[in-house]
């Protein structure tokens, strides 16, 4: 008697793709639904996770697109302290699909960002990318013109890019109630004062992430009908919660949602991949061997784990073998001698994230 | 008698030239002599047991009046590394042309990255491994450390300076990162007379540089040679040196 589950693949079988086998040795995870070329034109952006993805893609000899190069003559470690090369424009990390919304809309002319800034002792803040700046900003008005720089970097990114890699975070935000936009983190964290009268926690439903990560897309294909999109979401848990739950109540929740989302999202636009990094992470079947002992950071070998995957994917090989694609293509251009190798920034201690300042917070 | 090595490169011709500035030194009780090794031989001599090792020993022995092929150190109370291969004008120019292409960036990232770049080009000053070399093994000794003199004012130069006011920036961090150096390791630091600086502070006024004559053979430089000064320069920085040698707070330095 025929049926559906005659002829399907071991993959599709949780005893041959999972029980039978060795967790390292788990094979098609992932099957790009486009080729990938290195010469394709790749912009990152994202939660702290996906700082992994740019790095993986730079050191396979991909096009990783920096439209927010800084300066070339400076060392890596100096770029790298100043959020120059960590994503295609010097966002910071964009947790939540909101923020990325609220990305592609100033950056488009869409809508007016806001002129907020946070001050502490002296030094200025970006509210969207707090952390951008080691010491802050001199003035409000420096931060504000380093902030167009970045935006129109942004707008760079979309309109040149072949592939827009986005790391989905957070489902919690805090946002400013008069102006309907949300924060990078919460006011008075890295900067700022936090105000019960303007700012106004939001842990968003479902319905609202595929909202706004479906505008951000809309307006992103609007802008560049050719780019394909991939999403992944970050298997890092939550820093903090202020949803009133057990933090591990409140990551469960906001990455089902998220994973929902971008499951949903890559099912009903042909234009839109997921990569399943945090699968990769979390399955049971990794016994969550690819934590950190604080159960919450990825260590190295997870990350090279998941890479693995991605160059597995994109290459047609199996994990681990993937050639380095710059074999017979042009090489990336050397680095100066005065900078530090790629390399030498690619510790998962170097991830910059901003949401890891809640831990400072915790009373114990 | 106090015994007084200044040792460096082709800079030297100038203060050779200076006979007002031998004089005071002797008439202060210090008996001076000059060592080293011109141009690209500098960055040759090497220490090794108590010794200058020069890469030119014949060369060396006629800059020291005959006195010195390698140089022994336990000769001298004081050594006085003048010039030493550190030219600030031409690294100065290239730094600024590097730092105007930052000029839309945040102050902190510009300030960060020129002294990112002061610290790349004084690491690779010999100079400077050279005088930890010696003040390594002879911490008892007192040292002094002054860059090359900035290049005379001239048109080609200038032609490369879009932005003055930035390469004076450039500059005054440049002799901050050297001072701090020096600082750190109890080394007196001596910075380019302002008085013999021509207008706008970013070179050497002409009239130190016509006439100067090359320290081994005493012949004149080439007119277009906007490098080397010649002894009216030569008796600033002596009479400056000779103050500088004879302070009581820059002979303090912990030993070790």
């Amino acid at each position: 008697m025929s049926h559906p589950y005659r002829d399907l693949p071991p993959a599709a079988f949780w005893r041959t793709a999972v029980s039978d086998i060795n967790p390292l040795e788990t094979t098609d995870l992932w099957t790009p639904r486009h080729d990938l070329k290195p010469d394709d034109q790749v912009v990152t952006f994202g939660s702290c996770f996906a700082q992994h993805i740019s790095r993986a893609l730079r050191r396979h000899g991909f096009s990783w697109l920096d439209c927010e190069p800084g300066a070339d003559f400076v060392s890596e470690a100096l770029r790298s302290r100043f959020n120059y090369g960590v994503f295609s424009a010097r966002t910071g990390n964009i947790y939540s699909a909101k923020a990325l919304l609220q990305w592609v809309q100033w950056s488009l002319g869409q809508a007016t960002p806001p002129d907020e800034a946070w001050e502490r002792k002296g030094r200025y803040y970006d509210p969207f990318r707090p952390a951008i700046e080691p010491d802050g900003f001199a003035s409000a008005a420096e931060m504000l013109a380093s902030r167009q720089q970045t935006l129109d970097a942004f707008a760079r990114c979309i309109r040149e890019s072949d592939v827009f890699v986005f790391t989905l975070g957070l489902t919690e935000s805090w946002e400013n109630i008069a102006g309907g936009y949300t924060y990078a983190t919460c006011p008075g964290t890295n900067a700022g004062t936090f105000d019960p009268d303007s700012h106004v926690f939001r842990n968003y439903t479902c319905a609202e992430v595929q909202d706004h990560l479906e505008q951000a897309l809309t307006l992103i294909r609007a802008e560049n009908p050719k780019v394909r999109i991939l999403l992944t979401v970050s298997p890092v848990p939550l820093t903090a919660t202020a949803a009133g739950k057990h933090v591990v109540v409140s990551t469960t929740y906001s990455k089902s949602v998220l994973r929902a989302v971008a499951g949903a999202v890559s099912d009903a636009w042909d234009h839109v991949d997921y990569f399943p990094s945090y699968e990769i992470i979390t399955a049971p079947s990794f016994r969550g061997m690819f934590y950190d002992p604080n159960m919450r950071t990825v260590a190295g070998r997870g990350v090279d784990f998941v890479m693995s995957h991605f160059m597995a994917g994109v290459s047609g090989t199996a994990p681990g073998t993937a050639p380095d694609v710059t074999e017979g293509a042009a090489k990336p251009a050397a680095p100066p001698p005065d900078r530090a190798p790629a390399g030498a920034l690619d510790e998962p201690d170097d991830i910059k994230c901003e949401e890891q300042i809640l831990e400072a917070f915790a009373r114990h | 008698m106090s015994k007084i090595c200044i040792l460096g490169n082709s800079h030297l011709g100038a203060l050779a030239q200076s006979e007002a500035g031998a004089k005071a030194f002797e008439a202060a009780g210090h008996d001076v002599v000059y060592w080293g090794a011109a141009g690209t031989l500098f960055p040759k001599i090497t220490y090794k047991d108590g010794r200058l090792i020069s890469p030119a020993p014949s060369r060396s022995r006629i800059i020291s009046g005959g006195r010195y092929g390698h140089l022994d150190l336990d000769d001298f109370d004081t050594l006085l590394v003048y010039g030493g291969s550190v030219p600030l004008s031409n690294a100065a120019a290239r730094i600024a042309a590097r730092m105007t292409t930052l000029a839309p960036l945040s102050g902190a990232f510009r300030t960060a990255a020129l002294n990112e770049q002061i610290a790349l080009w004084w690491q690779d000053r010999p100079a400077g491994a050279l005088m930890q070399a010696m003040i390594d093994a002879h911490p008892e000794k007192r040292y002094i450390f002054t860059p090359d003199p900035l290049m005379a004012r001239n048109d080609a130069y200038l032609a490369r300076i879009s932005d003055p006011v930035l390469l004076r920036q450039v500059l005054d961090a440049m002799y901050m990162h050297c001072q701090t150096w020096c600082d750190a390791r109890g080394i007196g630091f001596y910075r380019q007379n302002e008085h013999t600086l021509a207008e706008g502070r970013l070179t050497t006024h002409p009239s130190f540089s016509t006439n100067s004559v090359k320290m081994e053979k005493g012949e004149a430089h080439p007119d277009e040679d906007f490098v080397h000064m010649n002894g009216s320069y030569g008796d600033v920085v002596m009479a400056d040196l000779l103050t500088l040698v004879q302070s009581p707070e820059q002979a303090v330095r912990a030993a070790g």
